[in-house]
């Protein structure tokens, strides 16, 4: 459906559903909707074992984060009587990381545990390859991106 | 790549990248920023055509944005020195839509160009289908929540 939207009413959309991005974008800036969401990602779980796991939680508020991410898609409802991590949720989380790490790789990386992950991943001369070519490419005003293939 | 992050690293990444990721919201908060993506992501342009385009931006900020773009790996520039949008940058775009109208079906459409929008694009059968699974799903959803008890 995205694709057949006109320039003029996909900008709109976008411009006037602030109050929308924002709830969602809210879930990126709050620790325990974090932690949710990457337990989700690694596994599909009932409420009684998020309830468990996060026992730390008020139940209420736990519940208040599952609504929300239902309400957006973030997270779906399975058979098993599970909850699990949408299509459309791992997509954002993916979406997310690979923007951070884009972020990360166009700066120097100052934290420590960031920096060995990343280089553990991609590789030392990977990575200072990588970083050469960017900072190359964005000197002629070009760019490279490491998921731009993907 | 992704995909190998452990689950402690792939949590300490999405803890540990606050400003990065504020910098993602806040350029879905900017009508400027998102005119200039919508712009790019129709019609890949040069820098002199947004500039002439955006003629009420200071060059400053133009140039501040494109930056902020490349950094992020939403843009790139093609052979024919026009900046166009990358993969992960249509992903991007891609998924804020789609959760924004995941949002709207949950919560109802207000707006009436919105809803013109979405009935146009989607049709009124298609928008009361998706809403009424939707609905069954999140009852689903939180009946079980609500029934597991403490």
């Amino acid at each position: 459906m995205y694709e057949k939207l006109n320039k003029d009413d996909f900008r709109y959309l976008l411009v006037n559903s602030r109050e929308e991005i924002s709830y969602i974008l809210d879930i990126l800036d709050d620790k325990d909707a974090i932690d949710i969401l990457v337990f989700l990602n690694f596994e599909s779980a009932t409420f009684a074992k998020l309830k468990g796991f996060f026992d730390k939680m008020d139940k209420n508020t736990l519940s208040s984060y599952i609504a929300r991410m239902l309400d957006f898609g973030i997270l779906e409802y399975t058979k098993k009587q599970e909850f699990k991590l949408s299509k459309l949720g791992t997509k954002f989380l993916r979406t997310t990381v690979q923007l951070v790490i884009e972020a990360i790789l166009s700066n120097e990386i100052q934290d420590e545990r960031i920096k060995e992950m990343i280089t553990q991943r991609i590789g030392v001369k990977e990575l200072a390859q990588f970083k050469k070519d960017r900072d190359e490419n964005r000197a002629k005003g070009h760019q490279i991106g490491m998921f731009r293939t993907k | 790549m992704f995909n190998i992050f452990s689950k402690d690293d792939f949590r300490y990444l999405l803890v540990n990248a606050k400003k990065e990721i504020s910098y993602i919201l806040d350029l879905l908060d900017d009508e400027d920023a998102l005119d200039i993506l919508t712009y790019i992501h129709y019609d890949p342009v040069t820098f002199k055509e947004l500039k002439a385009f955006f003629d009420k931006i200071e060059l400053n900020v133009l140039s501040n944005y494109i930056t902020t773009f490349f950094d992020f790996g939403i843009i790139e520039m093609n052979n024919r020195e026009e900046y166009q949008f990358t993969k992960l940058g249509q992903k991007f775009l891609e998924i804020t839509i789609q959760f924004v109208l995941e949002a709207m079906l949950s919560r109802g459409i207000s707006d009436e160009r919105t809803n013109r929008i979405i009935a146009k694009e989607i049709g009124v059968k298609e928008i009361e289908r998706l809403k009424k699974a939707k609905d069954d799903r999140k009852a689903r959803g939180i009946k079980i929540k609500f029934n597991r008890g403490p």
